[in-house]
């Protein structure tokens, strides 16, 4: 964490909403990446981004250091499972992934086709790691997805680092199997 | 039995693959891992493939935001995080204490550890029954002791629950008189019989103390107490959880 993010928190502890926004901005790709590979649905990521940014606010004062992006993060990932948990329950809306186009205009460096491609494969892996188990997917977007050390996972999950270690193990295998049945759709350098 | 040795051996190696991938072994767990892979083809793929799996996932593009997630205005604040609530640590302790105290305070009151004045029982010695002390009546008067008084009084025979007051010094003579002529005499004689089997003492169980109940009531008060505390504490904790966890 660095000094600007740190007196960005205290800030917002005193009450500065400027503050707290300018933390917003740093971590709003990070948090709705990560509830949208944990939710499947464009909508719902942002309503649960959203929430979580609101809850962070509420919250922040009860900050008591460390990474601020372990406890923002844990915020998130959180509502997202309590969302799951809802919904599971109420078994109304069902997970059926309605993915956005991540990236709805070809790049310059890109034929047509390769783009297409591109977003067939990013379907596909969207779509499995909903097959996934909740814990495994989370853990597998926060290792793979966000780029967060074990340790920082661990406090995220609430988890010892051997959890944290067996789950993305496990998620990653169950992952691999199940492109495994779609692998003419993936790239010739990730065929498995 | 070899294959299945073997199988063990592959399964643990798996599961270091991630961490081997995110150089998160040490050097001779990662030498362990090479060297497994190199003679087991079956792992080998499967290192390989779940590192193809793992880069895949790296590759992922990002995301891009929908929209601005900063707040427009402050929401209300006053909500605790559940990272540290030390009140409700401390609640359930207290909670736990108070019920271990309760509930030993009612094992004393019911085993009768502690008699009336307080100092606890011991299982001693006193007065043990032998045959010949059930078998002799206790109607001799007491051996004086050097100073004249008498010192031990006589084994009078136990009375039963609820008996009050003063013994009645007839009894021991009763003791001699004809069997089952009188009914508590009988009923008198099948428990020293049973103590003698158990080798008992002769000693009625204790009486409570008297302030073991008031110390109960006000114990029990504070397991309700501290209880319905920790329980609303619980409760809030568990809202907070499931609205805004963090």
């Amino acid at each position: 964490m660095t000094s600007y993010e740190e007196d960005l928190i205290k800030q917002s502890q005193g009450g500065d909403l400027d503050s707290f926004n300018l933390l917003v901005e740093i971590y709003q790709g990070p948090i709705y990446n990560l509830t949208l590979r944990m939710l499947g649905n464009p909508q719902d990521a942002e309503d649960v981004a959203q929430d979580a940014f609101v809850l962070a606010w509420k919250a922040i004062h009860g900050f008591k250091g460390g990474s601020f992006k372990a406890w923002l993060f844990r915020i998130a990932s959180n509502a997202c499972t309590d969302l799951l948990r809802s919904k599971k329950s109420r078994k109304a809306d069902s997970l059926d992934a309605i993915f956005p186009e991540y990236n709805p205009l070809p790049s310059q460096v890109e034929s047509p086709e390769d783009h297409v491609m591109r977003e067939e494969v990013t379907r596909l892996i969207g779509q499995q790691l909903l097959s996934l188990s909740d814990e495994q997917r989370l853990v597998v977007t926060l290792a793979d997805l966000q780029g967060l050390s074990y340790e920082e996972i661990a406090q995220i999950t609430d988890c010892s680092l051997g959890t944290v270690k067996s789950r993305l193990n496990r998620g990653r295998a169950n992952l691999r199997d199940l492109l495994s049945q779609h692998k003419e759709l993936l790239p010739p350098e990730f065929r498995l | 039995m070899f294959s299945r040795k073997r199988q063990t051996a592959c399964e643990r190696i798996r599961e270091m693959f991630s961490p081997y991938i995110d150089a998160q072994l040490s050097a001779v767990e990662r030498e362990v891992v090479d060297f497994h892979v190199d003679v087991c083809d079956a792992c080998r793929y499967q290192l390989a493939s779940m590192e193809k799996t793992a880069r895949l996932l790296q590759s992922m593009p990002v995301v891009p935001v929908p929209r601005s997630f900063t707040l427009a205005e402050a929401p209300a604040r006053g909500i605790e995080l559940p990272f540290a609530m030390p009140a409700m640590n401390w609640l359930r302790v207290a909670t736990a204490a108070a019920v271990i105290a309760l509930v030993a305070l009612v094992a004393v009151d019911l085993t009768g550890a502690v008699d009336k004045s307080g100092e606890p029982v011991v299982a001693s010695p006193t007065p043990t029954v032998t045959p010949d002390a059930q078998t002799t009546p206790p109607s001799v008067s007491p051996m004086p002791t050097d100073d004249g008084n008498d010192a031990i009084p006589p084994i009078q025979s136990p009375q039963p629950w609820g008996v009050v007051g003063p013994v009645d010094p007839n009894a021991d003579i009763l003791i001699d008189g004809p069997i089952n002529s009188v009914p508590w005499e009988a009923q008198e004689k099948a428990d020293l019989e049973a103590e003698k089997g158990e080798g008992l003492s002769p000693t009625p169980p204790p009486h409570s103390p008297s302030w073991l109940l008031p110390l109960e009531i006000v114990t029990g008060a504070l397991v309700v107490l501290l209880g319905a505390a920790y329980f609303l504490g619980w409760q809030r904790k568990r809202k907070f959880s499931t609205t805004h966890r963090g």
